[in-house]
């Protein structure tokens, strides 16, 4: 508990790191776009990686200044660059979402939201792990963030909604959807709602985990990485409260669910290396993700 | 002594909930040759998933395109039959069906706005929470990444609904926002329950 104390207390005097800003873009290049709804779903379809949002393709008046984003996947490439909702996407990658466009199609460009089909087809250029500049308006504030592109879900293709042909997208619990998460306890939920029945399992168990700053950073030794605050004595991971997770057999974490995210790409009973600080000094631990408790 | 099947020890590396796991662990648990063979099988599990993975080409769209299109033509030849018989009884129906209907084309994109403005909201209280930045214990964030998840691949869902024809589209639209809205809510309540559990 005491240890639990000290830690919350450095916890209260962290902040947040400075967020990265980009110099200006080149000029744009400008491309041509075939439109129509093939050619868009193909897009989609062959996209490998995402941004992390749901951009707007319906005409609005906004288009004149950029692409307008709908939504922002929470937990996604863009949330994590601070990029919101009602937020206008103006460039990608140096590239302007205003250039180009030549319409073959007027019914469907009259519409449509030319920038926000633009956006589309620069976003399926792009590889997961990518770092891109996206430069967009809040308001009348002119913003660059520096997104990270992550895999897109995959899609399977079956009878959809009513029993048509369709298109859904894999995961666990739901129909087609991909293998059970690994970890300590395997869990069920139901929600209201068509699929909404999903297992929930987390390789981290009961750990209580932060992330590390440079403010906390001083106390520990490292000023990255994610931090244990407390871990029940039997942790399959092996930690320690007071210690701080490094790297994932290299792979580096930089808050507590990017660790989860690295340790489910494991299945229960594989085996990885953590390089952690532990009274500030650097060790490797052997850990092996535990069996579920069903 | 009987050793197990590689099959059996492919089977006990997912949860245990086949008839005869029961039997088949207790043999694990006394042979040390078994317990070696199935350790074997998840270090060379773990060796592959560290290859480079390798992507498809980017060519999937013929091949979708020819089994829609296959679908659609089987679709229509199905309801073709029925037509002339439709055909007497749609004049009978149709100013009816068009009053009743008229409500719902109109009601939809007021309702798919109401849920755009709701997810929007959820987002922003998200925000404010920023979960980045918190202790998170390993269960909630189990949890919210299952979330998350099923957010992302409702987004992908709701890009490709926006190409889908009209008269399908709305409904569509509608249903996948209300979707989203729902495990948008979850995942604000899972983060707020765990904020006021966490004694820090």
């Amino acid at each position: 508990m005491r240890r639990q104390a000290i830690i919350g207390a450095l916890l209260a005097a962290g902040g947040l790191s400075a967020p990265t800003s980009w110099a200006s873009a080149q000029e744009p290049e400008v491309i041509h776009l075939e439109h129509g709804p093939d050619r868009l779903m193909r897009i989609m379809l062959d996209r490998r990686a995402r941004l992390g949002i749901k951009v707007n393709l319906r005409a609005r008046q906004t288009d004149s200044i950029g692409a307008y984003v709908d939504a922002v996947t929470p937990g996604g490439p863009a949330a994590q660059a601070g990029i919101r909702s009602g937020d206008i996407i103006t460039r990608l990658n140096g590239k302007s979402v205003l250039a180009g466009g030549a319409a073959e199609d007027g019914d469907l460009h009259a519409r449509e939201s030319l920038p926000g089909l633009r956006l589309i087809e620069l976003a399926a250029r792009l590889e997961p792990n990518d770092t891109v500049p996206v430069e967009y308006r809040r308001g009348k504030d002119r913003r660059t963030a520096s997104v990270v592109t992550a895999d897109e879900p995959d899609v399977v293709f079956g009878p959809g909604e009513g029993g048509e042909f369709g298109f859904r997208f894999m995961g666990p619990g739901r129909p087609g959807g991909g293998p059970l998460p690994a970890g300590d306890f395997l869990e069920r939920f139901e929600m209201a709602g068509p699929h909404w029945q999903f297992f929930s399992g987390s390789p981290l168990g009961r750990l209580e985990l932060a992330p590390l700053n440079s403010d906390l950073g001083r106390y520990f030794g490292t000023d990255e990485g994610v931090l244990v605050i407390s871990a029940p004595k039997d942790s399959a991971l092996g930690l320690r409260g007071g210690d701080v997770v490094l790297t994932v057999d290299g792979r580096a974490p930089s808050s507590p669910s990017h660790l989860l995210r690295i340790l489910r790409s494991y299945e229960t009973g594989e085996t990885f290396k953590l390089d952690i600080m532990r009274n500030r000094k650097r060790e490797t631990v052997t850990a092996r993700l535990g069996k579920r408790d069903d | 002594m009987t050793h197990l099947p590689m099959e059996t020890l492919v089977g006990l590396r997912e949860a245990g909930n086949e008839p005869g796991d029961t039997a088949a662990r207790e043999h694990l648990n006394g042979c040390a040759l078994c317990s070696a063979e199935l350790e074997r099988l998840h270090q060379r599990v773990a060796r592959l998933k560290s290859l480079p993975a390798l992507r498809p080409s980017r060519d999937r769209w013929p091949t979708v395109r020819e089994r829609v299109r296959a679908e659609r033509k089987r679709h229509r030849a199905r309801f073709a039959g029925l037509a002339g018989l439709a055909a007497a009884a749609s004049v009978a129906l149709a100013v009816g069906v068009s009053t009743l209907r008229q409500p719902e084309t109109e009601l939809t994109p007021a309702e798919i706005e109401q849920a755009m403005v709701r997810s929007r909201v959820l987002e922003s209280a998200l925000d404010r929470i920023d979960p980045e930045s918190r202790v998170l214990d390993g269960r909630t964030a189990g949890i919210a990444q299952e979330l998350e998840d099923r957010i992302a691949r409702v987004d992908r869902e709701l890009e490709m609904a926006e190409l889908m024809e009209r008269q399908s589209r709305d409904a569509q639209l509608l249903r996948l926002w209300r979707e989203r809205v729902g495990l948008l809510d979850a995942l604000v309540d899972v983060h707020v329950t765990r904020a006021s559990h966490v004694g820090l």
